[in-house]
């Protein structure tokens, strides 16, 4: 039998999420998030002025040789900004986790509910040394919590942090 | 784990191989033509074109059907011979299949529901299926169709037994504290009627007929055919007047038929409703021609809804569903784990509440959510209408191009009557949440349940101190949009707290 504690407690000592300074992500996760952007538009953006150069008689109206660079560099700076906003927070009980430039989202998992955790990482993810971590919880596919630009290091940490603060809740009970 | 403590003496000594009753043939049977009309009817297709060409129709049609009708049958005596299963300790072996072997071990400790059902077919013999439900991956459950009700009973008391000492301590106790068969509810004919009217169970008629409607063309033409429809408008008036008025009747009709579907449907699920709860376990007990027993812990009970439509509200009941975890399982346990309580009063349900979760009355007063969640909604659909507007008008230049505008005003109205329904309460325990638009559906859900909690605002919002609350269930989602960011927070607070602070298992 384990002991079971509950002393009285002030309202004031709840802890509160209000209040919490985030931690931001690793520090050429910004620089990541962007080259991946860049990628990902480029191909389109180089496909339409390879057809305009190897194919002079192609139409293609003006203006999306225009609209295609803007989308490009404004995702790129978007996805750069977006990252820096990304943080979380590792908390006795629980991880909270925030992102969002324009629609802010704060996201709260305790680890009692953690069914089990993924670690991730992509090609150019390795390159630069950072991983995705995964938290499944039993609400089903939306209720999955996912970290992305932690250094593989510390991904590996917050796991088996986590899972050993599960084991001992387990080994409790 | 747990597994050494389990040395109960079982009579069924093990390695005991049986088999199903021959009556299950039937159930076999019916399975195979279930399988045969869900997946191999299109199969079946150039069959009908060979009959069609053929010079001797009858008798090619006579050879076929028997030959169908011998392989079904013998599919169905084989499957039967080969199905075996042995009741051990604390598992059970299934052995199945004719060409593709399939063995199967359901531990009685990862059993999440026990289902006692039985087909009509089986009534005459006193023969059930036992249904057996774990929390696994998808297909990992079984049906022992065609055994003893006394056997179904004797397995599912060894399951309940083995299940309920591998729960902690605590909840042990309780469950001798309450050992009498509490009777929570019942329902007549006049409760299911008002259900089948209540429910949403009207949609699944269009569904049903949804099949057919490719179909419409032709039944009107072959069928019925153009003269008798333009017979029909003249009986009733000529000209667009009698067109109204066919539409009209044509409409009533469809309506009728779906409250009519809907209300036969509630009647053969839940004739003879009865719901009782013994050691902190559910057990319903209904059907009219299949019985339907089920039975669910309380403690796996996620969230308790309440809901109603537009003529429930007018006749004051409500319909209870309580909601399971989902999810992790397949589709249809999924649908199976659902709970509905047809028609119950408001008093009713509020004491179902109560012995079904524990509720404790400490709720803080009912909140409207912000005004803003009108304006906000209304504006963002009215982007589309304004933009078809913009683009008439620029093509055409007549005002009456601007037609669409109307619209606006007709979504601010929707958006009202939705702002208007919306209520939130939280209480030390409990989180309630309330929308509808002409109904209401009501969520009471125990807060430590949570999986997960969302707080979101867009950078207007946040001007304005608002926030989007999401709580993830294991059964579904909350989500209550516009609330003020403190009132936000509250709620991820107190979560938390309820979450760490509560030891019972959210399963």
């Amino acid at each position: 039998m384990h002991q079971i504690t509950n002393s009285p407690r002030d309202l004031s000592e709840i802890p509160r999420i209000a209040n919490i300074s985030f931690q931001p992500l690793a520090p050429n996760y910004p620089l990541l998030s962007a080259l991946e952007s860049l990628i990902f538009w480029l191909i389109p953006t180089i496909a339409l002025f390879g057809i305009k150069i190897f194919k002079p008689q192609a139409e293609i109206p003006q203006l999306v040789f225009f609209v295609f660079p803007v989308i490009t560099i404004l995702s790129v700076v978007i996805s750069f900004l977006g990252a820096k906003a990304k943080g979380f927070v590792l908390r006795e009980k629980d991880i909270l986790y925030k992102q969002g430039l324009f629609w802010q989202k704060q996201t709260g998992v305790s680890f009692k509910r953690i069914q089990h955790i993924d670690i991730s990482n992509g090609p150019m993810e390795r390159k630069f040394g950072l991983s995705t971590i995964k938290f499944f919880t039993a609400g089903g596919a939306l209720a999955d919590l996912k970290i992305s630009g932690l250094t593989t290091e510390d991904a590996q940490k917050l796991r088996s942090f986590i899972l050993e603060k599960i084991g001992l809740v387990e080994d409790g009970e | 784990m747990a597994s050494e403590q389990q040395n109960i003496a079982f009579e069924a000594s093990q390695g005991d191989w049986k088999r199903l009753s021959p009556i299950s043939i039937l159930f076999f049977l019916s399975k195979v033509v279930t399988h045969l009309i869900k997946d191999a009817l299109p199969g079946l297709a150039p069959l009908i074109v060979i009959i069609a060409n053929a010079d001797n129709k009858v008798w090619l049609t006579g050879l076929i059907l028997t030959g169908l009708g011998i392989l079904i049958l013998s599919s169905a005596v084989l499957q039967f011979w080969f199905y075996r299963f042995n009741v051990q300790e604390n598992k059970i072996l299934i052995n199945e299949g004719v060409f593709k072997k399939k063995q199967r071990i359901l531990g009685f400790e990862r059993i999440q529901n026990i289902n006692i059902i039985q087909p009509f077919y089986f009534k005459l013999f006193s023969l059930v299926t036992l249904q057996l439900e774990t929390a696994g991956s998808k297909g990992n459950e079984a049906d022992l169709a065609g055994i003893s009700r006394e056997l179904a009973e004797e397995i599912k008391q060894t399951v309940l037994t083995i299940k309920s000492q591998t729960v902690e301590n605590e909840e042990t106790l309780d469950e001798q504290q309450e050992e009498e068969t509490n009777l929570l509810a019942i329902c007549d004919l006049k409760h299911l009627i008002q259900y089948g009217v209540t429910s949403n169970g009207m949609f699944w008629f269009l569904v049903f007929i949804a099949p057919f409607m490719g179909m419409l063309d032709e039944i009107l033409e072959k069928w019925i055919g153009e003269e008798n429809i333009k017979a029909v408008v003249e009986y009733l008036g000529g000209g667009v007047q009698g067109g109204i008025f066919l539409a009209v009747i044509v409409f009533l009709t469809l309506i009728f038929g779906m409250l009519l579907f809907s209300i036969l449907g509630a009647i053969v699920r839940y004739y003879n409703y009865e719901l009782t709860l013994k050691d902190n376990t559910l057990k319903r007990h209904s059907g009219f021609l299949s019985t339907h027993e089920e039975s669910a812990k309380l403690t796996k009970i996620q969230a308790f809804v309440i809901q109603t439509n537009f003529v429930g509200k007018w006749l004051s009941v409500e319909n209870v569903v309580l909601k399971q975890a989902s999810g992790q399982t397949n589709q249809q346990s999924a649908k199976a784990g659902l709970f509905v309580i047809p028609t119950r009063t408001k008093i009713q349900s509020k004491e179902l509440l109560n012995k079904c979760l524990e509720f404790d009355d400490s709720l803080s007063k009912a909140e409207l959510i912000s005004r803003r969640y009108i304006l906000k909604n209304s504006l963002i659909w009215s982007i589309i209408p304004i933009g078809v507007c913009s683009v008439l008008y620029f093509a055409h230049e007549s005002y009456l191009a601007l037609l669409p505008m109307i619209l606006s005003p007709v979504l601010a109205a929707i958006f009202y009557q939705r702002w208007k329904n919306f209520r939130y309460q939280i209480g030390r325990n409990f989180g309630v949440f309330r929308s509808g638009f002409f109904g209401y559906k009501k969520i009471y859900f125990p807060l430590f349940k949570a999986q997960r909690v969302i707080i979101s605002q867009s950078l207007l919002q946040k001007r304005a101190g608002l926030a989007n609350l999401t709580v993830f269930l294991a059964s579904e989602r909350v989500s209550i949009p516009y609330i003020p960011m403190s009132v936000a927070t509250d709620w991820f607070d107190r979560i938390s707290v309820q979450v760490e602070s509560t030891n019972k298992n959210w399963f």
